[in-house]
């Protein structure tokens, strides 16, 4: 199915706080989940499934965050994390890499490489104008690269870089329309419920400060 | 923070006035006092159009008896042509409400990219009269929806039926025939992202396809009044053009406004940004023409009639046009005894203000601002900006923490021992997913109220950092508080953006939301605010501006306060 940008990333950040995770996590998950599916229409499912491991939690109970699950090796981070783990710790990953630019700073041991991390390394790269550069059994790879979220990573040890001042800004345009897995898209709506608070006879009274009508 | 003094090569001689800074300008109260001004979106819009002076047409119109059906208006702008299409319905009383809990209207309206042709219109139309259950294309630039006022317009249509023109007083008391009760744009349901039409000139500014979309309902309105009447008396007069000029278009405006400030503190720093530094260009003008000085005093008159004009039940705002209109009285009074400064006339006439009310300061803003198109118009493609909040997560914890200290001294020190400090919280309802406020201590949902609790993050920030050493990165500290990155990177943010920052607790018990609605409200060039409470107000649009028919003819873009 069609759908826009901002709607994307106004319904994956719905669907982070509807599973409990923070405001800046589902925000940064919401523009990942933009550049994902601009590399994969079915992105959006792959998220979904992610979103499972964490729908037992809502806001009322945040998804528990463990810092031990990184090693520090000077500047260097380590961490071993399962597909669905990057949805709570691919931000932590991200701000790392900026903070410790040209060298090998972040080494990921993970089964698989998901879009959604593509997605996010994408938007860092965006954001912060350089180069993410991974480096696999593969070779090393420009995090640009579309194929990386197909047969390029399947997982293993990965080393994240990230290289300033490069001439090439390695930014992709946005501006394509943008398809997505309606399947995945209805589930994400699913978890997106959980972000809002259920209607009271108060609150539709109250709540917006207006009366029911408001005819003139 | 310093505010660097920016030079204008435009305006020759300066004198060294600085941008008033953030943590005067950023306050809810002064928010609250804006006034719409020459870099309002309409007013952009309004130029674009005088400048290219657009027929509109209309390319296609069925319509039953009771003006039931579609109608399509059709406009170039920017060298391309755009269409509102109309549909409108038969709605029953019980099915009237401004509220966006609504699944009903009097009309339902999308703005499309291009000329529609039939397909077009029959595959919109369920869509578009059901609004936010329907999917869209990125043809579709925006969606709105409106009801006929209750008021006015069968009056209208019944005057003009027996071949009458309606009561000019009765016309502009109301000040439209149709309110809008939601405008949406940029990728909503489907429709096209803002990023897919930023591109065209006519739409860099900001709003500017939703603002044509309520410019085009206002034709619209016209247009289905007369039709209306002639169904009735096929002889029926069409409206003056006094009186269309007199009606605008009306909207119902509640909290949906006010997150939005909170949450594009990027683009808001370049609204106020922009704002402020008009004002510095005219304040630093060595002297004005006659012309402009000219026009400032009849600015005077004509702000002077619309304010005692502006009649509305609810007390506090009456109270404070009252105030308004004796400073407005004296200011006038004293100009005619003492005339302004020959040097640097218009900063002359500011600080004449500073003393007064902020509603009397900011409207005086407005009226600077006016009289200097000639320095400030170019500042209008400054108003979009494209940016997000990012994290440096090189910045030490030092930098930080003396951030916290320069620039959030107004959250730390909010006592939050007082629970009325904490009392309200902000979330969204399930229901149409309309932003709410509630009680925390009273109500259910605060665990999940939007991030606008800032004294309580900023002061948990302060305590963990006091601890720390301070050479020690963000990405560090973030590592191992994470719940803090949220507002790291808001606090981050306001190093390139310093307007974007609300320097005000807006889940207290005294918080307003009204001065967020009116700040927003001002940008757009609404005018006539209605507050209904103090998180929802009526408001008018385009109401004195040049319609359609003007606009061809060459009407300029001159209607600040033209219509009481």
């Amino acid at each position: 199915m069609h759908c826009s940008e901002n709607e994307l990333w106004q319904m994956m950040r719905k669907a982070m706080l509807g599973c409990g995770f923070r405001h800046d996590i589902a925000e940064d998950a919401g523009w990942a989940a933009v550049f994902a599916s601009h590399i994969c229409a079915e992105a959006v499912v792959e998220i979904a499934d992610m979103l499972e491991h964490y729908a037992s939690c809502h806001s009322q109970n945040l998804v528990p965050y463990n810092p031990s699950v990184f090693r520090r090796r000077g500047e260097v981070l380590q961490a071993e994390l399962q597909p669905w783990e990057f949805l709570n710790y691919g931000s932590a990953c991200c701000d790392w890499l900026i903070a410790h630019p040209q060298t090998d700073s972040v080494q990921l041991k993970c089964s698989s490489f998901p879009y959604y991390f593509t997605g996010l390394l994408h938007w860092t790269q965006r954001q912060y104008g350089g180069h993410i550069i991974l480096t696999s059994l593969e070779g090393e790879t420009i995090i640009r690269d579309e194929r990386i979220g197909t047969a390029l990573i399947q997982g293993g040890d990965i080393t994240l870089r990230y290289a300033v001042n490069t001439t090439d800004s390695a930014e992709r345009s946005t501006t394509d329309t943008l398809q997505v897995e309606e399947r995945g898209w209805e589930r994400l709506a699913h978890y997106a419920q959980g972000a809002y608070v259920p209607e009271t006879e108060h609150s539709k009274l109250f709540g917006a400060g207006a009366g029911l009508k408001d005819n003139d | 923070m310093a505010v660097s003094h920016q030079t204008n090569p435009e305006a020759g001689t300066e004198q060294a006035i600085a941008l008033r800074p953030p943590s005067e300008v950023m306050r809810l109260s002064r928010l609250g006092s804006l006034f719409a001004h020459r870099l309002s979106f309409m007013r952009i819009l309004m130029r674009v159009l005088c400048a290219e002076r657009p027929q509109l047409i209309i390319t296609s119109q069925q319509l039953d008896e009771n003006g039931y059906g579609h109608m399509v208006l059709t406009l170039n702008a920017g060298g391309r042509p755009y269409s509102l299409i109309a549909y409108s319905r038969a709605l029953d009383a019980e099915d009237r409400t401004d509220r966006v809990i609504a699944t009903k209207w009097d009309a339902s309206f999308c703005l499309f990219d291009g000329i529609p042709d039939v397909q077009d219109i029959s595959d919109l139309a369920e869509q578009v009269t059901s609004q936010e259950a329907g999917r869209y294309h990125d043809r579709v630039l925006t969606l709105s929806r409106a009801n006929k006022s209750v008021r006015l317009f069968e009056q209208v249509v019944q005057a003009l039926a027996s071949g009458q023109m309606p009561d000019y007083q009765i016309v502009s008391e109301t000040g439209y025939l149709m309110r809008t009760t939601a405008v949406y744009g940029n990728g909503k349901f489907g429709i096209a992202d803002r990023s897919k039409i930023a591109g065209e000139d006519v739409f860099n500014a900001p709003f500017q396809a939703e603002m044509l979309t309520v410019f085009l309902i206002r034709e619209y309105s016209h247009l289905l009044a007369e039709y209306c009447a002639r169904q009735k008396n096929p002889d029926a007069p069409g409206l003056s053009p006094d009186l269309r000029r007199a009606l605008g278009i009306g909207n119902s405006t509640g909290l949906g406004m006010a997150p939005f400030l909170m949450n594009h503190p990027c683009l808001i720093h370049s609204w106020m940004l922009v704002r402020e530094t008009a004002l510095q260009r005219a304040r630093s003008l060595n002297s004005v023409s006659d012309t402009q000085l000219k026009q400032f005093h009849q600015l005077l008159g004509r702000a002077l009639i619309h304010i005692q004009h502006w009649q509305v039940p609810d007390p506090e705002q009456m109270r404070r046009n009252r105030y308004l209109i004796t400073e407005l009285e004296d200011f006038i009074a004293t100009l005619e005894r003492s005339p302004l400064c020959d040097t640097y006339p218009l900063n002359d006439a500011f600080l004449r203000c500073q003393s007064t009310s902020e509603d009397m300061q900011e409207l005086m803003v407005s009226l600077l601002l006016e009289v200097c198109g000639e320095q400030i118009d170019g500042l209008a493609h400054c108003l979009s900006n494209p940016f997000t909040p990012r994290i440096d997560p090189a910045m030490t914890a030092g930098e930080l923490a003396e951030l916290l200290n320069t620039e959030y001294q107004w959250a730390l020190e909010v006592d939050l021992t007082d629970t009325d400090n904490e009392a309200q919280f902000w979330y969204v309802s399930e229901a149409k997913l309309e932003p709410r406020l509630g009680m925390r201590f009273t109500e259910p949902g605060a665990d999940r109220e939007m991030p606008f609790h800032l004294p309580r993050y900023i002061q948990e920030l302060r305590d963990i950092l006091e601890g720390l050493d301070t050479q020690i990165r963000v990405a560090e500290v973030m590592l191992n508080t994470p719940h803090l990155r949220y507002i790291i990177r808001r606090v981050q943010n306001i190093v390139p953006f310093c307007y974007g920052e609300i320097r005000d607790n807006l889940v207290a018990r005294n918080c307003r939301p009204i001065d967020l609605l009116r700040c927003k409200l001002s940008f757009f060039g609404a005018s006539h605010f209605d507050p209904k409470s103090d998180r929802w107000t009526r408001v008018t649009l385009f109401k004195g501006a040049p319609t359609a028919a003007e606009i061809a003819a060459g009407a300029t873009d001159d209607w600040l306060f033209a219509s009481p």
